[in-house]
């Protein structure tokens, strides 16, 4: 027995180191022939094809061979027998079960099923050429060394089913698209995939176990350390981060494996690309709106800080280097730059655009007074009647740019122009309808600006010509009621004085000659507005108005010094009353009896304002107690008491080669209608 | 028309056909013309001296105007004033007023206005004086109650009867203090008696 045992020691030891079915078939054949008693043994298979047991593996010992029944067909009493479940140890069985080549009969001494299912099935057969049974000990150690065989096949079958997940596994992964990898604990390369090693430039067939960094470079490693150590620390089993790489986006998975980790990146570049689209998009029409919304309500300056901060706003979302606003004069003629908004480092040029001629630059006024909004990818590619809009954007330093015009019903008012300075650019026609809304919200808020200054202007004009008009109203209803009151003062003096006188015509006469001088100086002074009034022209008028009418008018000459004195109106009033008696006075006592009159004025202005004004007629002159100061007349009473009273000055006539009256007043300009207010 | 009395009017007024067309008018009115002045400054000047009744001002003259005038005129020279001016804002009303000026009229007046102006002015500025005489007379009776009360030879307070230097004092100061002419209101029967005897 101890032999025997021995014999088991050895085939479980060999059984272990065996790594594929037929060389545990081959051994287990092989080992059991040591056993004593023992002359052959075999492995019937069952072939799933013919449906019969075939002896695949066979051992016996010189002369035992059992190679003439390797193969039993369903139906015969052999296949009948080896379709066993379970270890057999027949007592007797049929002499014939196996029959060696040279007839020596070999005698059936056990059946051991190694596998046994409905589709496979592999049995055991031990064989001897001796009829006599195997002692009961033997039974159970065939029963240990098969179920030992059978283990072994078992370990076998998971060893090669792990192979060959593990291996179908790594087939999988190399197929994925999105690069994958995983590592040990301590960031060594156990396995990456060949999307993973492309991202990386990684061309070698065998990356062994490299670190990550080695495999992955710097950046990568730069960019997904932090996760790593993240994961390996704490206890979450998965970590997702999103980053650029390469000009790529990913999302990357990042789980925990017992021995590791393991990786996914997943490449969202294109939807990331089209939600940061949709983004900008929902977030340009909000900032449009905004801005639309926000024209309506602008005023004045307030809409110049409203325009800067769209400009601002549209040029930093459309990421250009400079945003501005054109207008245009209202013939098209002119156009200059009046908002600007420049990225930092980019140069303004707003004072270097101003009042540019529109002739200059007709390709581009074609473009704009087509109501088109355009861009310009690349400066270079301008047509050839483009050369002077050329030269201006170079000189701007544009390499691309995009405007859109202005417009207000169907007029073009200017123009919007975002510049690329540092690159080239191309933009969306979406982007440029968007920003056509602008333009026009611009245009109308600019507009309605533009009519709302106007009306201030036209409203602040009407009401100062109505405050003027309301002064001048009072100014000449002052005006009149002090002339009706001269008039009736006139008219108690002329019957003062001429109470005696019965010659009613005279009397009527001489009203009408007064009446009339301070209608012609009133006239005057309503038509310039109660201004100071020149004193050449009003003595000139107040002469002509007093010789109207008279016989031999035509035989006076009149001269009138032009030394250009203003005088205020109540003053002018007063010399006007004044002058229109003294002309009486030469009509009356001067003119009967000679060919011709002349009458002289002189006027000189003379130190601290004062005035000199000298009437002189050619005539016989004043009777002497007129010269005295005996004046018991109305005329020369109203000159000397128009003088000394309204005028504040002196009076001199005398005898000068006719009548001479000499009147000095000082000049009061400041005394004009605005301060008239008593 | 009928007045009282002829007043003494002065007319102050720059414009020298305005001021015939006044001159006129209280002449027809029968009111005497006692002076002419060109402006407010010369108008104090010469008013101690003619002491008109009443003064006919225009407001817009040189040197001074009417409303500066009518107010040193009420301070120094108290005299009854008609502001006579083309213009009729309400700040010059308002002004006027202020300057205790008695009537203001617009130019040209009918004479029948310029009359009422006149007359209603010094009768005012008549009541306005009879108004301050009676204030003064009520302040001086006044004091003299006061001064009285506090010759009672009782105290209400206590009942007693007052006596000693400044009871004496008082009462001396107040009979020497009584003027003559109203001495008897203050005697006793019998020497009321004896004096109506």
């Amino acid at each position: 027995m101890i032999e025997h045992f021995d014999i088991l020691s050895a085939a479980c030891i060999e059984l272990n180191s065996l790594e594929d079915p037929s060389s545990v078939y081959e051994h287990i054949v092989n080992s059991v022939l040591h056993f004593e008693g023992i002359d052959s043994a075999g492995i019937y298979i069952l072939d799933s094809d013919s449906g019969e047991f075939v002896l695949e593996f066979e051992a016996g010992l010189p002369g035992c061979s059992v190679d003439s029944s390797s193969r039993f067909a369903a139906g015969t009493d052999q296949y009948t027998v080896l379709k066993t479940d379970r270890n057999v140890f027949p007592d007797s069985l049929e002499d014939d079960f196996f029959i060696c080549e040279d007839d020596q009969k070999i005698f059936l001494k056990g059946l051991f099923p190694l596998i046994f299912s409905g589709t496979s099935s592999s049995v055991m057969f031990i064989a001897s050429s001796d009829p006599g049974v195997l002692p009961q000990e033997f039974h159970r150690i065939m029963e240990i060394l098969l179920s030992m065989v059978r283990t072994s096949i078992s370990r076998i079958d998971i060893e090669n089913s792990a192979r060959r997940s593990e291996s179908e596994h790594s087939l999988l992964l190399e197929s994925v698209q999105d690069p994958v990898f995983s590592l040990s604990a301590n960031l060594r390369i156990k396995y990456c995939n060949k999307a993973f090693r492309q991202l990386v430039h990684f061309e070698e067939e065998s990356y062994g176990s490299a670190g990550f960094s080695e495999i992955a470079g710097l950046e990568l490693e730069y960019l997904m350390r932090e996760k790593f150590d993240e994961i390996l620390d704490s206890d979450n089993g998965l970590c997702i981060s999103i980053f650029e790489y390469r000009n790529r986006i990913f999302k990357t998975f990042i789980s925990r494996t017992p021995d590791g980790l393991f990786a996914l990146m997943d490449d969202i570049t294109e939807e990331e690309q089209t939600r940061r689209k949709l983004n900008f998009r929902e977030r340009f029409e909000s900032l449009l709106i905004t801005i639309s919304t926000d024209f309506i309500k602008m005023r004045g300056s307030s809409l110049n800080l409203g325009i800067n901060d769209a400009l601002l706003n549209i040029g930093v979302s459309i990421e250009v280097d400079r945003a501005y606003l054109f207008q245009f004069s209202d013939e098209l003629s002119v156009m200059s730059n009046t908002h600007e908004w420049c990225a930092t480092n980019v140069q303004p040029e707003i004072d270097n655009q101003q009042e540019l001629i529109t002739d200059d630059y007709p390709w581009l006024l074609n473009r704009l007074n087509r109501h088109w909004a355009f861009q310009i990818p690349r400066i270079a590619d301008l047509p050839s009647w483009a050369e002077s809009e050329r030269e201006l954007f170079i000189s701007r330093d544009i390499q691309s740019l995009l405007m859109v015009p202005i417009v207000h019903g169907k007029n073009l008012i200017g123009f919007l122009g975002f510049d690329s300075v540092n690159q080239e650019r191309y933009w969306s026609e979406d982007i440029i309808d968007l920003l056509r809304v602008v333009g026009d919200a611009i245009g109308n808020a600019l507009v309605r600006n533009g009519m709302e200054k106007t009306l201030i202007e036209m409203y602040r004009r009407a009401e100062k010509e109505a405050q003027i008009n309301a002064v001048l109203l009072k100014e000449v209803n002052h005006r009149v009621k002090n002339n009706l009151s001269e008039i009736i003062g006139l008219l108690y003096a002329q019957r003062r004085f001429d109470s005696n006188n019965t010659d009613h015509d005279e009397f009527v006469q001489s009203l009408i000659s007064r009446i009339r001088g301070l209608a012609t100086v009133h006239d005057m002074l309503s038509t310039s507005g109660w201004n100071p009034l020149e004193l050449t022209m009003l003595a000139r008028r107040i002469i002509n108005s007093a010789i109207t009418n008279v016989p031999n008018s035509s035989r006076m000459k009149m001269s009138i010094s032009k030394t250009s004195i203003r005088v205020n109106p109540n003053q002018a009033h007063a010399l006007a009353l004044i002058l229109n008696e003294l002309v009486r006075n030469s009509l009356k006592h001067a003119m009967p009896g000679r060919d011709s009159l002349k009458i002289k004025v002189r006027m000189r202005k003379r130190r601290a304002g004062r005035i000199t004004l000298v009437y002189s007629d050619n005539g016989p002159g004043y009777p002497e107690e007129v010269v005295e100061n005996d004046r018991k007349n109305l005329g020369l009473d109203l000159i000397q008491n128009l003088t000394i009273k309204n005028l504040q000055g002196e009076l001199t006539l005398q005898n000068d080669g006719g009548a001479s009256a000499k009147i000095v007043f000082r000049r009061n300009l400041m005394e004009d209608r605005t301060d008239d207010k008593n | 028309m009928t007045k009282t009395k002829t007043r003494k009017v002065m007319i102050v007024e720059d414009d020298h056909l305005v001021s015939e067309m006044i001159r006129g008018m209280l002449e027809e009115l029968g009111y005497e013309i006692a002076a002419s002045a060109e402006d407010g400054h010369e108008a104090l000047g010469i008013i101690k001296e003619v002491k008109p009744d009443v003064i006919l001002m225009d407001i817009k003259m040189p040197k001074m105007s009417g409303i500066e005038a009518a107010i040193l005129i009420q301070k120094h020279f108290p005299t009854p004033v008609v502001i006579l001016s083309a213009y009729e804002t309400e700040e010059l009303v308002r002004e006027s007023s202020e300057a205790g000026v008695g009537a203001y009229v617009v130019k040209p007046p009918q004479p029948a206005e310029l009359f009422r102006a006149i007359e209603i002015a010094c009768c005012r500025f008549e009541d306005m004086a009879d108004l301050s005489d009676i204030r003064r007379k009520y302040r001086d009776a006044m004091k003299t109650i006061e001064n009285l009360s506090k010759l009672l030879p009782v105290c209400p307070g206590c009942g007693n009867e007052k006596h000693g230097e400044d009871y004496s004092r008082m009462l001396n100061m107040f009979l020497s203090s009584i003027p003559v002419e109203d001495i008897s209101r203050y005697l006793c029967s019998r020497c009321r008696s004896r004096k109506d005897q």
